[in-house]
């Protein structure tokens, strides 16, 4: 096998809880979160010539992963917008929260899909510029959202914040 | 909400989806397959850049 690819493998393999756990945020079905899990390979595989070194791998994974998932989202969004939009019943999501994962995941799939992606980089300790470089858009408009959404679960997730505190 | 208290949630659930073994092969098949396309591609788009040379050459000669 090619070094190159030896050395893909190797940074995919240290790093696959990432591209994982991203696939898990933006779908749920199994068979979903495969296809983008390929998808997401495809496009790190094309940008590895291209990458520098000049941040952590793990940034750049982050950047390529959530940047191919929105394009996605947007594209097949763009396809089924005739079909009915189902939004799952999110009344009573501290009955099924169980503990803090479970917590997190319902967090996350109540998000629209570049709030997620905003907030998973806050979560994973990425400062707003930081963010707003990754995501190609302005800090002032990554530091809204991210306020809004915090407001917005403050609302929502009432109850189970008073558990946290 | 305090998104700071997901912050150990969201580390526990990257630890739990690094546990399971990956395939490399799958990997592998993906990559190559992009490999072949790619080679797959330039020739076809080399022709096409020839043809519109010539056709571009004609017009303007014309």
């Amino acid at each position: 096998m090619e070094i190159q690819k030896q050395n893909f493998i190797r940074i995919i393999n240290a790093n696959q809880g990432i591209v994982k756990s991203l696939c898990k945020a933006y779908y749920v079905s199994y068979e979903d979160q495969k296809d983008a899990f390929q998808d997401i390979i495809l496009q790190l595989w094309k940008s590895f010539d291209t990458f520098r070194g000049e941040s952590e791998f793990s940034t750049w994974i982050y950047r390529v992963s959530l940047n191919t998932l929105l394009s996605k989202v947007r594209k097949e969004r763009t396809r089924i917008i005739t079909e009915p939009l189902s939004i799952p019943a999110m009344t009573s999501p501290v009955a099924l929260a169980d503990d803090d994962r479970e917590l997190l995941i319902i967090v996350i799939r109540y998000l629209k899909d570049l709030d997620k992606a905003i907030v998973i980089l806050y979560l994973e300790g990425y400062q707003n510029k930081e963010i707003s470089q990754m995501l190609k858009i302005s800090p002032s408009n990554v530091s809204t959202r991210l306020n809004r959404v915090k407001n917005e679960l403050r609302a929502k997730f009432k109850t189970r914040i008073n558990e946290f505190k | 909400m305090n998104l700071n208290n997901l912050k150990p949630a969201w580390k526990q659930f990257l630890l739990f989806n690094s546990m399971q073994p990956l395939d490399q092969n799958e990997i592998l098949s993906i990559i190559e397959k992009a490999d072949r396309h790619t080679k797959n591609s330039t020739p076809s788009l080399m022709l096409n850049t020839i043809m519109l040379i010539v056709l571009l050459s004609c017009f303007q000669g014309g």
